[in-house]
C-alpha cells in the first residue's frame, strides 16, 4: 500500500488568548479526524515539530551550522504518514482535518521503490 | 486503537485546578504568573496532542508542564519566596489529577479551589468583578464566554478582571479562607456571588441556551464544594446547593417545542432530573432551618415544595405562601411580592393574585417587567376576563422579550382568541 507524508504547515498562532474550552474543542477536532484515519486503518504515525530550525549545510569541507531559530512566518507544524491508494486518496483523507482553520496541508508520496 | 474522546469540559476544569494549586504555591501576588503558566500548559497541549495524540493522563501531563514552567520561571527570578520551589517539585502529577470527571464529585484539590473562591468574592473587589473573576479562575472560562455569560462587552469584562486582579496583588488579598470571626462574613460574600452566578445562567434572558444551563451546573457544582467543605458546610451553604439542585432539575423542562417557555404548571415533572432532586434533598436535611433562616435556606425550602408535589394543582400552596412571607421578612422586593402573590392565588383564587400584582406593574425595581404582564395574563385567562388576559399579555410583547418568552406569549395569545 503506497504512504504518503501529509505535511502541516501553519502560520504562527495567537493561543494566548484561546480560553481552555475553546482549547479542547480544537483538541477534539483533530482527534476525531485522527480517530477516523484510524478506523479506515490508514493512520500510521504522526508528530509534532517544534517551530524553530537549524540549517547544517558543508562548507569546505567542514560543516557549518546555521540556527537553530525560531522561524516568525509559515513552518511546517507537524508531519503525519498515512496509507494511501493515490494523491488523490490522500487529500481525501484529509478533508476532515481542522488543520484548515490554521493552515494548509502538503502531500508527498513515500518513494517505496 | 483509536483515541479515547477527552472528558467534557476536562480543561477548563482542570485549569481551574491547576491555577487554585498555583496560587497556593505563589501566592496570590503572582496571580498575573500563575495564570501565563497554566494558559502554557494548555496550549502546549494544543500544540502536541493533535499529532501525536493524547497522552494516557492528560491531567497529570498537564500538570507536569505547568509545573516546568513554573519551576523556570522560580529559578529565573530570585525574588520567590523560599519553600516555593520545593512545593513545586512536590506537587504530585499522578495524584493530583482524578476526580474531576463527573460533574458532581468533589474535585481534587478541592480545598485549594474553595480557597481561590474566597480570593475572587472578597468584598474589597466590587461586586460585579467578584463575579467574572470567578467565572476565569474558578470556572476556568475565557474572557469572551464570560462576557456571553454576563451579557457584557467583552472589553468590560477584561478590564473588570484587570481592576479585580490588580486590588489582589496591591491589598494583598490571599488565596485562603478567613481565620474565626471573619470566615462568618467572607462566606456570606461567597455564597451571595455564587446565587448572582447560578442566577445569571438561570433567568431566562437572550444568550445561548446551552452556554447558560452550563453556567448553572458550574455554580452548583462549586456551591457542592463549598458545602463540603469542613469549614464552610454551613446550613446557608447546604441550602444555596439544595436551592441550585432543585432548581437544575427542572432546567431541561423549562422550553417546549420550538423553544417555547414552558410554565411551571406545564412542565412535565417525569422529566425533572431524579439524581439533581435526590441531591437536593440530601443538602437540604443538612440547613435545618432554625430561627435565623437565611434567604437561601427558605428559597430551598419553596423548591423543595416544588419538587416534592406531584403536580401542580396538588402543590402545598399554603406552605409556600407562609415561605414566601418569611423570605420577605428577611428579603423583601417586588419579585418576592409577585411570587409570593401568585402562590396565594393558588389558596385564595386567581382574582386575590390580580389585586395583589397590579400594583406592582410599573415598579421601577422590577427589572422583569414583562413577566409582571405574562402573570396578570395568566391569571385573567384563569379567571375568565379574557379581554383583560390580551390586554396584559399584549402589554408584556411591547416589552423587551426573548424568544422563548415571545414564543410562549404569542401560543397563549392564541390559545385565548381560540377561547
Amino acid at each position: 500500500m503506497p504512504k504518503f507524508a501529509l505535511l502541516l504547515h501553519e502560520s504562527p498562532f495567537a493561543y494566548q488568548d484561546l480560553s481552555p474550552e475553546h482549547i479542547q474543542a480544537i483538541i477534539q477536532k483533530y482527534i476525531a479526524w485522527m480517530n477516523g484515519l484510524k478506523a479506515q486503518g490508514r493512520y500510521i504515525s504522526g508528530e509534532k515539530l517544534c517551530p524553530e530550525r537549524l540549517v547544517v549545510r558543508r562548507e569546505n569541507d567542514e560543516l557549518a551550522t546555521d540556527g537553530p531559530y525560531m522561524e516568525s512566518k509559515e513552518v511546517v507544524g507537524g508531519l503525519m504518514i498515512v496509507e494511501a491508494d493515490s494523491y488523490q486518496h490522500a487529500a481525501e483523507l484529509s478533508r476532515g482535518s481542522p488543520h484548515f482553520d490554521r493552515g494548509w496541508i502538503e502531500i508527498r508520496r513515500v518513494d517505496l521503490a | 486503537m483509536t483515541e479515547t474522546p477527552l472528558v467534557e469540559h476536562l480543561f477548563r476544569r482542570h485549569a481551574a485546578t491547576m491555577t487554585a494549586v498555583l496560587l497556593r504555591i505563589f501566592g496570590s501576588a503572582h496571580i498575573d504568573l500563575v495564570e501565563d503558566v497554566v494558559q502554557d500548559a494548555l496550549v502546549r497541549a494544543l500544540e502536541v496532542w493533535p499529532l501525536s495524540g493524547v497522552p494516557s493522563n492528560p491531567r497529570a501531563w498537564l500538570i507536569q508542564v505547568a509545573k516546568h514552567r513554573a519551576l523556570d520561571a522560580v529559578r529565573r527570578q530570585a525574588t520567590f519566596a523560599r519553600g516555593v520551589e520545593s512545593s513545586l517539585v512536590a506537587w504530585d502529577a499522578e495524584n493530583a489529577g482524578g476526580g474531576d470527571d463527573e460533574a458532581f464529585r468533589p474535585l481534587g484539590c478541592a480545598d485549594d479551589v474553595v480557597a481561590m473562591l474566597f480570593m475572587c468574592c472578597h468584598p474589597d473587589i466590587a461586586l460585579e468583578s467578584r463575579l467574572a473573576l470567578a467565572l476565569k479562575a474558578v470556572a476556568g472560562l475565557g474572557t469572551a464566554e464570560i462576557a456571553r455569560a454576563l451579557l457584557a462587552q467583552e472589553a468590560a469584562v477584561a478590564q473588570r478582571l484587570v481592576r479585580a486582579k490588580r486590588l489582589i496583588r496591591e491589598r494583598g488579598i490571599a488565596a485562603d479562607m478567613p481565620l474565626g470571626s471573619e470566615l462568618p462574613r467572607r462566606l456570606e460574600a461567597v455564597l451571595a456571588v455564587l446565587y448572582l452566578w447560578f442566577n445569571e445562567g438561570y433567568l431566562p434572558l437572550q444568550g445561548e441556551a446551552l452556554t447558560r444551563v452550563d453556567l448553572c451546573h458550574e455554580a452548583l457544582r462549586v456551591a457542592g464544594l463549598v458545602a463540603a467543605h469542613p469549614r464552610t458546610a454551613t446550613p446557608a451553604s447546604h441550602a444555596l446547593a439544595a436551592l441550585m439542585s432543585f432548581h437544575a432539575a427542572r432546567l431541561p423542562t423549562r422550553t417546549g417545542l420550538e423553544g417555547g417557555l414552558l410554565l411551571l404548571r406545564d412542565q412535565d415533572r417525569s422529566q425533572w432530573n431524579g439524581q439533581l432532586l435526590n441531591l437536593g434533598f440530601a443538602h437540604l436535611e443538612r440547613c435545618a432551618t432554625g430561627a435565623q433562616a437565611t434567604r437561601y435556606q427558605i428559597e430551598a425550602g419553596i423548591a423543595a415544595c416544588h419538587a416534592s408535589a406531584p403536580n401542580y394543582e396538588l402543590t402545598d400552596w399554603s406552605t409556600i405562601v407562609a415561605l414566601y412571607d418569611r423570605l420577605r421578612d428577611v428579603a423583601d422586593s417586588p419579585m418576592v411580592q409577585l411570587n409570593r402573590a401568585v402562590a396565594l392565588s393558588r389558596v385564595e383564587g386567581a382574582a386575590k393574585g390580580i389585586e395583589l400584582i397590579q400594583p406592582l406593574a410599573g415598579d421601577p425595581r422590577l427589572s422583569r417587567q414583562r413577566t409582571v404582564w405574562a402573570v396578570l395574563g395568566e391569571l385573567a385567562f384563569e379567571a375568565g376576563r379574557i379581554a383583560d388576559a390580551r390586554r396584559w399579555w399584549v402589554h408584556a410583547l411591547e416589552v423587551e422579550c426573548t424568544d422563548p418568552e415571545r414564543r410562549f406569549l404569542e401560543y397563549r395569545m392564541a390559545q385565548a382568541g381560540a377561547a
